[in-house]
């Protein structure tokens, strides 16, 4: 089973509005590596939200077609329920956390699950030790830097183990020393059979990507392995050259 | 010893808290006398030096007040007849005894009241959800309420912010006139509303897909509990407030 099939999707914001994808057919295989690329505007945040079922069961709008994370519909499933299967880290690092301290918030996923307090407690741990934030556990999240925030974002996704992992531009922001950490993580998790999206405008920031989407004014203009990003003539062809 | 305390203070459950906050405030609206009043606020201000809060800023904040207070000040002495007058100008009494004693018990019920909520906020904020989850409120409820109070600072914040860039493009809000003011305040506002239901739709969101409300039961890292010394401060401070306010109505 694939982990990800996007059949047909379009969607727009408002009914009888603007397309903000159109007609998007691909398909994840389980522990890949997928890099989608595309101008800011292009609708890369629109299919994270898709993956989720954040649209549409949040959003209004108008969607046609499927999206089927581990074989579930997105439309048929609570976005709480998908959540065990796909964990977003979104691009906004300001309105993703909303507890006093680091530790509250990245054991507020595992308290959704009714896991007794020793479990939780195992999984905060745990992740926090993944993902090297033990120095920021008891900090307050209003004083972490946007970087620091996706951190603890991530970290807080991760404790419900999803298989699917999707970083809305996190890269980009982290700083150097930082972003090594976080791809020396998405490798492991890679190893461990997870499956992993990483939404970029950013051409560097996906080294390790086996496949790249470029994604252009809503349409998914190049499939094809990592490669393509040598292609200089082609990526200038979408305006992804900097 | 003095930091073994206030940790064990500091660490108190947040039920305990409140239940301090309760009486004090109780005690500050009863009395009417500046006496009794500056007794109770030496008595807050004890409770927030275990509890290592900085209460010097809470003075200072209190200066913008000073100014409401002089009117206050002169408006009582006017108006209720009683006490001996000090000043007067004519047959209108400026300043009484009365006037001044009113004027301060507020000044003190204030600062009391102020200083006492500072107490709450010596908790983590995310145990007052188990506290209310505890009193049987819905975790749907006790979130909400925690999310809006952790972002009326953010709101406020940015509100003086878009004060300040309008007041930078060279609109003086002192010279502005009455019927304008409305006009420039619904320019300031109403970005600044449609901002604050952004940020709340984008925390919904980010609430949901981490499974928030996956079941109607959560369960939570920590857990509060209710330990001696806890039931001790309860049933101190309230057995205090009983008796101090049967004797003082006796009286
Ligand atoms: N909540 C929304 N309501 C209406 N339009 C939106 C909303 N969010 C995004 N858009 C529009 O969708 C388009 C694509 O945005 P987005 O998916 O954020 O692109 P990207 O992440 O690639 O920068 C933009 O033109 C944006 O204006
Ligand atoms: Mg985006």
């Amino acid at each position: 089973m694939s982990a990800v099939v996007v059949n047909n999707l379009s969607y727009c914001y408002q009914k009888g509005g603007k397309h903000i994808l159109k007609d998007l057919n691909f398909t994840v295989e389980q522990g890949q590596i997928v890099a989608v690329l595309g101008l800011s505007g292009s609708g890369k945040s629109t299919l994270c939200l898709c993956l989720g079922g954040i649209i549409p069961h949040y959003f209004g709008g108008e969607m046609t077609g499927q999206v089927l994370i581990n074989g579930q519909d997105t439309a048929k499933c609570k976005i709480a329920r998908l959540a065990l299967e796909v964990g977003i880290v979104f691009q906004d690092a300001d309105t993703q956390l909303f507890s006093p301290i680091v530790e509250d918030e990245i054991a507020f996923a595992p308290e959704n699950l009714c896991l007794p307090p020793e479990q939780i407690r195992y999984r905060v741990d745990a992740v926090i030790d993944m993902v090297g934030i033990n120095h920021l556990r008891y900090e307050n999240t209003n004083n972490l830097s946007g970087g620091q925030k996706h951190l603890v974002a991530m970290a807080s996704v991760l404790t419900l183990d999803p298989s699917i992992l999707v970083l809305d531009e996190v890269l980009a922001q982290l700083d150097a020393a930082v972003k090594e950490n976080v791809i020396e993580i998405l490798l492991e998790l890679c190893r461990q059979g997870k499956t992993i999206i990483i939404v970029e405008h950013d051409l560097e920031a996906v080294t390790i990507a086996d496949r790249v989407l470029l994604l252009e004014d809503g349409m998914l203009v190049n499939d094809g392995p990592a490669s393509i990003l040598q292609d200089k003539e082609l990526l200038a062809r979408h305006k992804l050259l900097i | 010893m003095g930091v073994k305390l206030a940790v064990k203070m500091i660490n108190l459950d947040p039920r305990a808290k409140i239940v301090i906050v309760l009486c004090l405030s109780t005690l500050a609206v009863f009395f009417n006398t500046p006496g009794l009043l500056l007794i109770v606020l030496i008595i807050t201000l004890l409770l927030l030096q275990i509890f290592q809060v900085k209460y010097i800023s809470l003075i200072y904040k209190f200066r913008r007040l000073l100014p409401v207070l002089f009117v206050l000040l002169f408006i009582q002495s006017a108006f209720t007849g009683h006490g001996q007058v000090l000043v007067a100008f004519g047959d209108v009494h400026i300043l009484t005894t009365g006037g001044v004693s009113s004027a301060s018990c507020v000044l003190l019920r204030m600062l009391i009241l102020f200083g006492s909520a500072m107490i709450i906020a010596t908790s983590n904020s995310r145990d007052y959800v188990l506290a209310l989850v505890e009193l049987k409120i819905p975790y749907e409820i006790a979130f909400m309420v925690l999310i809006a109070l952790r972002f009326l600072p953010v709101f406020v914040q940015e509100a003086k912010d878009t004060l300040i860039a309008i007041q930078l493009r060279g609109v003086d809000m002192q010279k502005v006139a009455w019927g304008k003011k409305i006009k420039v305040f619904t320019y300031i506002f109403s970005p600044l509303v449609s901002n604050v239901l952004l940020k709340a739709n984008q925390l919904a969101i980010s609430m949901e897909a981490r499974g928030f409300r996956l079941y109607p039961r959560r369960t939570y890292l920590r857990v509060l509990k209710y330990n001696s010394l806890d039931y001790l401060i309860t049933i101190l401070s309230l057995s205090i407030t009983l008796v101090v306010l049967t004797l003082s109505i006796i009286r």
